[in-house]
């Protein structure tokens, strides 16, 4: 295993000996626009081998591929028109492409339909070992299969066993890279181009978008968003989960949420306990959750009860990108046991130091 | 005090042995002390253990605490019974145990251990509030009994700062174990506020202590920081704001180009002085209202001396008794001060049975156990 650490001076250096590793067979951990990812040589089956045992996923999930440009996807799936205004309107960008195979790369990386996952990162120094690659290399999370999804090195090597970090020839390490959520995945072979995974990247339309110059409006946002679309609501499981940057005013909202539930106590950051439970005066739990200070998935997984996951219960999450996949098969999971699932993800941008974007994009699962 | 309980005390003239176990977060914390006086204070993640295990990460998870349990036991009876040669397992009175608040899988487990060792000794359980502990830290008498106070000597009433990670509150100490919490915070603790700055700084995490060095080396004048809730006379904390102005301040900064040392220096000074300010504020409010004798400090962030110098100027010019831990190890979670705690139930003989024994995630201070 080798560690780089890229700056100005060694970027061109980091491309040449990256692709050299890649076309030898061998793994790298590269940046991304979302997080870091594990890349092989998606045509040498040598490698893809190497990256199965690597991420030890199950048979028969996909793992999509990256690549330079549109013309390299070409030559490895086919671009129908549906996929066609994707890669115009969204590439280089979150968005993962679903199209049928052309069988170029290798096939364990196909769904079991046969299409394959195509992606173009908005990562400038990864777009450009790419180009010089002139190749796909799979794109697929640098965590294990359940581990946490990782924003810096540290995360995987905290959460890898030696053995595993070995397998790793090539470390591309970049630094910490801003916590935004993983693609979002579309299938464009099916009649209605379904969202396969929700994303970075949204097609539903919001049912909240303003701008909010104050604490005070923030609250009062939690406050109407809750009254308009939970209470009331409360036969289903709902799950909330945050995409923002620190101090945006994620614990601001969620006072407002505990405020129209008439929870009376303090709402706090969770970031050092993790997970905070309030009991609503109407039987509701509200569960608000915090990954920033996460080490590995394993903890907040032991302090998520089962029991969460039910009917009338409302699960915040802040920093949700981090134990996504955790959740999102914790949810599955719920949804086979016949719960009915309604999620939020409330984005939060800086407009400028007093003032937020916040839009709320609801979708059923 | 109920007859039975007082039957479970023995040699009640003589020297009290209390085994205490803390396991409210990621760190598992064993420590033996002789009535106020602490003999061990073994800290998994901070002392090296001649075990298997030393420099351990911290980890709140279950089996983690589990598989540290036996060997920090271990180590804090063979530290103990360097200094004390009747430290040994039959001599132990009772074992005091925290209950909350903190995690309720990590509390567990040292719950478990104390039951099992008070069931296989024979002796009686103490349940312990975590940040009684941290308020009764400042009175520990080192192994040597010196520095420390009887807790049943200070002057009423007292006020404890507690200031880490995970809480940032003020607590009226109106007589023997009579608490009010005067003041508290409305969203971030204060420890969170250093490490979150630190980490937007570039300084890693946990990056308190890294931000204090670096403020050492900065002008806290070059930026204008904002200090929270001035001129509001809520009775309250808040770090969330003081936490969204350096993230934007920094945001911006970096935007034109990567800050240089002395900007990261000048930026972490320039935010200590305004959490440690919005901190005094509260205090100096608050002493006026209640008019303490004594204030007592404790929690991880009063290993910053920085804090414990604003605090010391405060008391001397208000004629204020100050008490602190003696030793550094004492601020952060450890278990000399559940042990401590013990000590003080024990006399009273407030015990639980191990049958009743419960965590208690969210116990505040208030809520008597």
């Amino acid at each position: 295993m080798k560690r780089l650490l890229i700056d100005e001076q060694n970027k061109t250096q980091a491309i040449t000996e990256a692709v050299k590793v890649l076309r030898n067979g061998g793994l790298i951990v590269f940046p991304t626009e979302t997080a870091y990812g594990v890349g092989a040589l998606a045509t040498n089956s040598e490698a893809v081998t190497k990256l199965l045992q690597y991420k030890e996923r199950p048979v028969g999930k996909a793992i999509s591929v990256a690549v330079a440009d549109r013309e390299t996807a070409e030559r490895y799936v086919e671009i129908n028109n549906e996929a066609d205004q994707l890669f115009k309107q969204f590439l280089p960008g979150p968005l993962t492409v679903v199209c049928n195979s052309k069988h170029y790369a290798d096939t364990r990386l196909e769904s079991e339909k046969a299409t394959l996952g195509i992606r173009i990162p908005d990562f400038d120094f990864t777009l450009k070992l790419l180009k010089e690659l002139k190749e796909g290399i799979s794109a697929t999370s640098a965590n294990r299969a359940g581990k946490k999804t990782p924003y810096s090195i540290e995360d995987i090597l905290a959460n890898n066993p030696a053995r595993k970090t070995e397998m790793l020839d090539l470390i591309l390490d970049y630094g910490e890279l801003p916590k935004r959520p993983t693609s979002t995945v579309i299938d464009t072979t099916t009649l209605d181009m379904q969202v396969i995974r929700s994303g970075a990247i949204s097609f539903d339309t919001p049912i909240i978008e303003k701008e909010i110059t104050s604490y005070e409006e923030m609250i009062d946002l939690g406050t109407s968003f809750t009254k308009e679309n939970i209470k009331g609501k409360a036969e289903s499981l709902i799950i909330i989960s945050f995409n923002a940057e620190l101090g945006a005013g994620k614990t601001q909202f969620m006072k407002g949420v505990a405020l129209a539930l008439g929870i009376n106590e303090t709402i706090k950051s969770p970031t050092y306990s993790l997970l905070n439970e309030y009991d609503t005066h109407d039987g509701l739990k509200l569960i608000h959750i915090d990954t920033w200070r996460m080490a590995s998935v394993a903890e907040l997984e032991e302090v998520l009860q089962e029991s969460y996951f039910a009917h009338r219960n409302i699960i915040a999450i802040e920093w949700a990108g981090a134990a996504e996949e955790m959740i999102r098969e914790k949810t599955q999971q719920a949804i086979k046991n016949g719960v009915k699932v309604i999620r939020f993800n409330v984005e939060i941008l800086y407009t400028n130091k007093d003032t937020r974007r916040i839009k709320i994009v609801k979708s059923h699962e | 005090m109920n007859k039975n309980n007082a039957d479970k005390r023995r040699n009640k003239t003589e020297n009290c042995y209390i085994l205490g176990i803390d396991t409210s977060c990621d760190d598992t914390s064993v420590a033996i002390t002789r009535n106020n006086q602490v003999l061990a204070n073994v800290v998994s993640s901070q002392d090296d253990l001649h075990m298997s295990f030393g420099g351990v990460v911290p980890d709140i998870a279950r089996n983690a605490h589990r598989e540290r349990l036996p060997k920090v036991i271990e180590e804090a009876f063979s530290r103990a019974a360097k200094i004390d040669k009747s430290v040994k397992p039959e001599a132990i009175n009772a074992v005091a145990v925290t209950v909350g608040p903190g995690l309720a899988i990590a509390l567990g487990v040292g719950i478990e251990g104390a039951i099992n060792f008070a069931d296989k000794y024979s002796i009686p359980l103490i349940s312990v509030n975590h940040m009684e502990g941290h308020l009764l830290s400042a009175l520990a008498a080192n192994n040597k009994g010196a520095k420390g106070m009887d807790y049943r000597n200070l002057k009423y009433p007292a006020l404890g700062v507690l200031i880490s990670g995970g809480h940032t509150e003020l607590v009226l100490i109106n007589n023997w174990r009579n608490y009010q919490i005067v003041a508290e915070t409305m969203d971030d603790a204060m420890g969170e506020a250093y490490d979150k700055v630190a980490r937007m700084l570039g300084l890693g995490f946990p990056g308190a202590k890294a931000l204090t060095e670096m403020a050492k080396q900065g002008d806290p004048t070059k930026f204008s920081i904002p200090v929270p809730l001035k001129g509001d006379k809520r009775e309250a904390f808040s770090y969330s704001g003081l936490k969204t102005a350096l993230y934007y301040l920094v945001k911006k900064m970096k935007e034109a180009k990567p800050l240089t040392r002395q900007q990261i220096a000048d930026i972490a000074a320039g935010f200590q002085v305004s959490a440690v300010t919005h901190l005094l504020d509260r205090i100096t409010m608050l002493t006026a209202k209640y008019k303490p004798n004594t204030i007592l400090l404790g929690g991880g962030v009063v290993s910053n001396a920085y804090v414990r110098k604003r605090v010391r100027d405060f008391c001397k010019q208000k004629k204020l008794e100050l008490k602190y831990a003696y030793t550094k190890k004492m601020f952060v979670d450890n278990a000399a001060m559940i042990a401590l705690v013990g000590y003080y139930k024990y006399l009273e003989a407030d015990f639980t049975e191990t049958d009743k024994i419960d965590r208690s995630p969210r116990l505040t201070l208030t809520q008597f156990i």
